[in-house]
């Protein structure tokens, strides 16, 4: 299943790939990442996430983020070439990331909701959500 | 050595590390200036029962720790209850 797609120049970055990423309840532990120039043709790219799957990808200030299964969360200036971050989610989920007015936003399973001004170190927040699931979040 | 560790500075900002992941010029993975509901730290031995518990959540996730919490719902602050309320 396509979990996210994301278009980097479309949301301001200098780079002009999309990404896509997925592998959710496809039932083979294959996380999936691929990435495109024009959106026609797409390039396999290793994530970083091993057999965890990938859920969600944003872009920001020259940054991709990419989060996931078991609190994975991995980095990439280009898209191409991602760095596993250390995310303070331990093994819960991380459903969604999003990037606005100069802040990374991860959130996910428990309610669990942390900020970044660079995508590497995080601060966790007050969700609001107790320990319920937040399964998407944006800025606009 | 363990996984992770933590430092507290002079404001009571919590910072945590993990030793087998480190950034690049050693930066944080987590960096508390205050509590989630951004509460400041009472203390430092505040902000330090905070991290240990914190980290502990990391290892463990079936502990106590409660995301987001505040200085009321986290069990390492959570007041015991009075035979009162028993």
């Amino acid at each position: 299943m396509l979990l996210g797609i994301l278009n980097a120049q479309a949301a301001g970055g200098a780079t002009g790939l999309y990404v896509a990423v997925g592998g959710f309840f496809d039932g083979s532990s294959n996380p999936k990442m691929t990435t495109s120039p024009d959106g026609t043709s797409w390039t396999t790219r290793t994530s970083g996430f091993g057999s965890a799957e990938i859920f969600s990808v944003t872009y920001g200030d020259g940054l991709y983020v990419a989060a996931g299964e078991s609190g994975n969360l991995t980095t990439s200036p280009d898209g191409t070439t991602w760095t596993t971050r250390t995310s303070g989610f331990g093994t819960t989920a991380i459903t969604s990331v999003t990037f606005g007015n100069g802040l990374y936003v991860a959130a996910g399973n428990s309610g669990i909701i942390t900020t970044s001004p660079d995508g590497i170190t995080w601060t966790s927040r007050t969700s609001g959500f107790g320990t319920t699931t937040i399964s998407g979040v944006t800025f606009g | 050595m363990n996984r992770y560790r933590f430092e507290i500075d002079g404001d009571n900002a919590i910072s945590i590390w993990d030793n087998e992941n480190p950034n690049e010029n050693d930066a944080p993975f987590m960096f508390q200036p205050d509590w989630p509901d951004v509460t400041p730290w009472a203390d430092a031995a505040q902000a330090t029962d905070w991290a240990e518990v914190f980290i502990a959540s990391l290892v463990d996730p079936e502990s106590e720790f409660v995301a987001g919490n505040s200085p009321e719902t986290h069990p390492a602050i959570r007041p015991e209850p009075v035979e009162e309320e028993i």
